[in-house]
């Protein structure tokens, strides 16, 4: 008897997977191909710029890198297998152990600023989109354009620099840097969400106008049902697919853009981690974060998608027909 | 009037946003004690240190961590002169040193350390198989032989070759003697997990990589150097140092959230001097090599002395960092026997030189690190001034890593700026960068230069066994080797330790040294 699928989930759940492991294949390949690129020798730093030539000797059987190319590729496939990155050059710790200690730090702030992303922008939004509609208080909407523009042009270092100087030299209400307390994620977090609030913001507003003068909401007005229940009740679901998959893919970027801010702000996370291991040549951490950072990148894109499919199963559809 | 409640708002929200996911995530940040009330110093690392075990102490942080838990027989103090601290005394013949031990001695976990137990550590330290890379210097690179007396309390280094500079090296943070605790567990002893390990005033009480570390004072502890002013204030109960603050450490001290750190130059102007003490230290010194390999176009004389004509060195060293002493020698002007003779030194006379290097190709690498200036200002600035000569330039400035790897390998690179570690203040660290064997033949001379004047002379120095002796083969070593210009000395690599007020740190023969943080007031 032929069993006869009609849900086009399975399909689409194993198209997900396969675009994924391929994804994944290539980061692995990547991650390793690109260290090899970054010139300098590894076994000198870290034996030391005035180490004898039998230090570095000594150093580079130490680390490994003696072995043929094929030998070390084929060594760090298999340990990605087991789930082991391998041990930092410089300090001997465990990968895996460096990223366990390192990604709460890169995750609370991207969190933090994933949460001030929406909160600020849908409200924000919302709130232009409706002192606009039907072309009015036309200076707010210019305004809000060429100042969202604005401040999201600003590279995360310049924005950061900024709050150091104003929040913590200027005024010392908070720390200007480190992890002393809950205060110290503040600042990273308002830095690394200032140019996702201004883009989702904008698109908020863009996407709330249009659903603003849609029937069904101006009947909802011509019921004199509150504006707080027209826009949270009627209005914001339909603003969700779009304003959802957006923030999921500046979630995914925020990772990149922690590197940067982290940097400013001295903040112990996996950025910082991949730019001491890059200026350290500690190959082994440089590909482990790299890796685990495109890992997490790719699941959420992933997870975007398999979120829209289940809000919209148009979405479904299109996948299974492109795939 | 405004509500001032409601302005809030947002910055309570995004307060509470934080603390919820903070606490999610189960990494909220720790809450720094104030040096005042709880006894507690927080200090800041460039980066994680390589390792605990002192013997294979490699980067800056390596040897801040070593000064703090592990003594040295011997220390240096101001003025070029060595003062007890493991030991009480010293002499010196030419076949090593001996050293009278001081009575009750003991490890972190209140063990007794004995004659012998320094004898092993230095024994271990000498011993090729440990892959020290300061055994050299401290040394001098010939076998060692390390004996110990428990009843008379003396230890005792011979070493095949005559070593002038012995008692020097023993003072060198890498010399950090480590108990049988740590002898006993290297890895744990690299690691910095064995209490025992631990001789010095302090023992690592926690560490979290790429985020701080954290040591305790040993009550116990009672052996701190003798130095000539002795050292004033109460030492931290426990010293808290942040990794990575490099960049934010100015920020930092100004905003309460650090006590003590280096600072770079450009914002010293920042720190008033009511509210910071400011503490003047070397790292280590900066010169001019190049490179002499047969077919390179400095293998001539008369090329590189051109090239030392065409460099301003005031110019040169204003470019790299305007507070940095000069230097008449490959080290700054506190070590023992560098030279002191300015004459030695190359005039500027840009039209001779330009006679010379006019059409020469000239390739110049350098170092984006922050000591050789913004952006590596000092190998841009060689880089004009030899186009000004007429030479055609090729300037590459890398990171360090690269330019390091560039810099140990015989071609590619024409002339750069090298700068010293100097942690253990010898003057053979410098000279031995641009003197003797180069590092294709188990040397350390960079510049790979054949001039067995300056050689013999540096080994004389070497062997020699009294302090006149030494300093007169390492002054004519010197005066060769900037005679032929295998060198052009520029400047110290200064460091300047601020501090919070009611804090101190001293830095005993130039070096900074985490063991001497104080509180006082």
């Amino acid at each position: 008897m032929k069993l006869q699928i009609s849900s086009p989930w399975p399909r689409f759940l194993l198209v997900k997977a396969l675009e994924w492991t391929s994804a994944v294949v290539a980061l692995v390949v990547l991650t390793f191909a690109v260290v090899q690129l970054v010139p300098g020798d590894p076994a000198r730093v870290i034996a030391g710029q005035d180490a004898s030539p039998a230090v570095v000797e000594a150093t580079r059987a130490q680390l490994g890198l003696d072995r043929p190319m094929l030998e070390q590729f084929r060594d760090y496939v298999l340990g990605v297998l087991r789930g082991d990155l391998g041990e930092s050059f410089r300090t001997g710790d465990a990968v895996s152990h460096v990223i366990a200690v390192r990604l709460p730090y890169t995750a609370t702030i991207a969190l933090a600023a994933m949460a001030l992303t929406l909160v600020i922008s849908l409200t924000l939004g919302f709130t232009v989109a409706g002192l606009t509609r039907g072309n009015r208080n036309r200076w707010l909407d210019s305004a809000f354009s060429w100042a969202t523009a604005g401040l999201q042009a600003l590279p995360h270092y310049v924005v950061g620099t900024l709050l150091v100087v104003l929040f913590a030299v200027t005024l010392g209400l908070l720390p200007a840097a480190g992890t002393t307390g809950p205060r110290s994620y503040i600042l990273p977090s308002v830095a690394l969400s200032l140019g996702p609030i201004c883009a989702v913001s904008r698109v908020v507003r863009r996407e709330a106008s249009a659903v603003l003068e849609q029937d069904y909401m101006r009947t909802a007005r011509g019921w004199r049902i509150g504006v707080v229940k027209q826009y949270a009740k009627y209005a914001m679901p339909n603003l969700l697919a779009s304003t959802l998959t957006l923030s999921g893919l500046i979630l995914a970027g925020m990772l990149g853009g922690a590197i940067i801010v982290e940097r400013v702000f001295a903040w112990p996370g996996l950025g910082n981690a991949v730019i001491e291991a890059i200026l350290n040549r500690d190959y082994a951490v440089t590909r482990g974060v790299i890796l685990t950072i495109g890992v997490m990148a790719v699941s959420v894109h992933t997870l975007i998608d398999i979120g829209l499919a289940l809000i919209d199963s148009r979405t479904l559809d299109a996948e299974g027909a492109s795939a | 009037m405004k509500d001032s409640t409601r302005r809030r708002g947002p910055l309570a929200a995004a307060v509470g946003v934080c603390l919820l996911l903070g606490a999610l995530a189960g990494c909220a940040g720790e809450t720094s004690t104030d040096s005042e009330s709880g006894g507690t110093i927080r200090g800041a690392l460039i980066t994680d240190p390589t390792t605990f075990d002192p013997a294979l102490v490699k980067a800056m942080d390596d040897y801040r961590a070593a000064r703090l838990g592990f003594d040295t027989v011997l220390r240096r103090d101001d003025g070029s002169t060595l003062v007890g601290d493991l030991a009480e005394s010293y002499t010196q013949n030419d076949s090593g040193v001996t050293l009278q031990i001081r009575d009750g001695l003991t490890c972190g976990d209140g063990s007794e350390l004995t004659p012998s137990d320094i004898a092993a550590s230095l024994q271990r330290l000498a011993d090729p198989d440990t892959a020290s890379k300061a055994a050299q210097l401290i040394f001098g690179g010939s076998a060692v032989t390390v004996t110990a007396d428990d009843d008379a309390r003396t230890v005792t280094v011979t070493t095949a070759k005559p070593y002038s500079e012995l008692a020097v090296g023993l003072t060198h943070p890498a010399a950090g003697i480590v108990c049988p605790a740590g002898l006993e567990d290297l890895d744990g002893l690299a690691a910095g997990t064995v209490k025992g390990a631990f001789s010095g005033p302090y023992v690592l009480s926690s560490s979290t990589t790429g985020v701080g570390y954290e040591f305790d004072l040993r009550s116990d502890y009672s052996s701190w150097p003798e130095y000539a002013e002795p050292l004033e204030g109460t030492p931290a109960q426990t010293l808290k140092f942040t990794v990575g603050a490099t960049d934010s450490a100015a920020n930092q001290l100004l905003t309460g959230s650090l006590d003590e750190s280096a600072v770079a130059y450009q914002d010293l102007s920042r720190f008033p001097e009511d509210s910071f003490t400011k503490t003047e230290a070397v790292i280590g010194d900066m010169f001019v090599i190049f490179n002499e390999t047969a077919g390179r176009p400095f293998a001539d004389a008369a090329a590189r002395k051109a090239a030392a004509q065409a460099i301003d060195r005031s110019a040169l060293i204003d470019a790299i960092n305007p507070g940095a002493t000069p230097d008449l020698g490959p080290g700054d002007p506190g070590l023992e026997c560098v030279n002191t003779d300015a004459s030695l030194l190359t005039e500027p006379d840009a039209d001779a030189a330009a006679k010379v290097l006019s059409g020469l190709k000239i390739q110049v690498v350098g170092s984006t690190a922050p000591a050789f200036g913004t952006n590596g200002a000092a190998t841009t600035y060689i880089a004009e001034e030899l186009r000004a000569a007429g030479a055609t330039v090729k300037l590459t400035n890398s990171d360090n890593a690269t330019w390091i790897g560039t810099l140990i390998t015989d071609d590619g690179w024409d002339i750069s700026v090298l700068a010293t570690i100097n942690t253990g203040g010898t003057l053979v660290t410098g000279l031995s960068d641009v003197v003797g064997a180069g590092l294709e033949d188990g040397g350390r001379n960079f510049t790979r230069s054949d001039n067995p004047t300056a050689t013999a002379a540096f080994e004389r120095g070497i062997a020699a066994t009294t302090t006149s002796e030494k300093c007169a083969g390492f002054q004519e070593a010197q005066a060769a080797a900037l005679e032929a210009v295998d060198f052009i000395p520029l400047a110290t690599n200064p460091q300047t330790i601020v501090t919070t007020k009611g804090v101190t740190v001293r830095a005993p023969g130039g070096r900074e040294d985490l063991s001497t943080l104080r509180t006082v007031g």
